[in-house]
């Protein structure tokens, strides 16, 4: 059974319905975070390769829990999708600590403001709420 | 010990030191919001740490003795707990540089970065970018 693929695929829905459902950072919508994980796919091409490589492996992957496709230095596929949930997780979770307007996070931090679309909106309805 | 053993740990050391100038000399400021950091890494950390944990314990992946410490808690080796820190972190500082550059400028990134701090154009010093950041015209950035 390829575990492997299986849990990956559980993890990028997992990670992008948490994002879309409930932790609602926005990421998505910010040209930052697609260009921050192309930059991040691109290290991940020698620093997943090294620890990969099958010449003089590092993490040693069994055959049978993944789909067997290695790209660029002998990387599986699925090493990718794991890379894409876990750097979402957190930036999803970095950016939704900098979109209220509680705490010190955003005073300290100046705030983010990238979603601004969501937060406008929470603004208007509780301003509204409160007339 | 040999040094081979350390190649593991020494690429998760590079990764720390290439995205270093990421946060002095562009401004990410990741490290410099220790809080937020901590309540970002925390769950991501647990959530990943876990599916490891669960992978080592079902065989769906081994490490070389030859290219790592043997330093392990419980299951886990440290050098992949230290990677559940370090991918995030280093992905963290990918982002929040390209924010500071869209935001900012290469220059004022670069005065970002290694001052710290941020001089608007009025004059007045900005504590981070912060007021300058909520300018209607970069709310989208």
């Amino acid at each position: 059974m390829p575990w492997y693929t299986v849990l990956t695929a559980a993890a990028i829905v997992a990670v992008v319905a948490a994002e879309l459902l409930w932790i609602r950072s926005g990421i998505f919508r910010i040209p930052a975070y697609w260009i921050a994980i192309g930059i991040c796919a691109a290290f991940q091409v020698p620093v997943d390769g090294w620890l990969t490589k099958l010449s003089s492996v590092i993490v040693i992957y069994n055959p049978e829990v993944f789909s067997g496709v290695r790209i660029f230095w002998d990387s599986p596929l699925e090493d990718w999708g794991f890379g894409f949930a876990l750097m979402t997780l957190a930036l999803s979770l970095w950016v939704r600590q900098g979109n209220g307007s509680d705490g010190d996070a955003h005073a300290a931090d100046g705030g983010d403001v990238a979603v601004s679309t969501r937060s406008e909106s929470g603004r208007a309805s509780r301003a509204s709420l409160s007339e | 010990m040999r040094s081979e053993q350390f190649q593991y740990l020494g690429v998760m050391a590079l990764c720390v030191l290439i995205t270093l100038p990421l946060e002095f000399v562009l401004g990410a400021r990741v490290y410099r919001r220790p809080r937020r950091l901590i309540r970002t890494m925390l769950p991501t950390f647990a959530a990943f740490v876990a599916w490891d944990v669960i992978a080592i314990r079902l065989d769906h992946w081994t490490f070389s003795p030859t290219y790592t410490t043997g330093w392990k808690v419980g299951n886990i080796p440290v050098e992949e707990l230290t990677f559940f820190v370090v991918i995030p972190l280093s992905a963290l500082l990918s982002f929040e540089a390209v924010r500071t550059v869209q935001r900012h400028g290469w220059l004022g990134a670069l005065r970002l970065g290694v001052f710290g701090r941020f001089l608007s154009p009025a004059g007045r010093d900005v504590a981070d970018g912060g007021t300058a950041a909520r300018r209607p015209s970069e709310e989208l950035v």
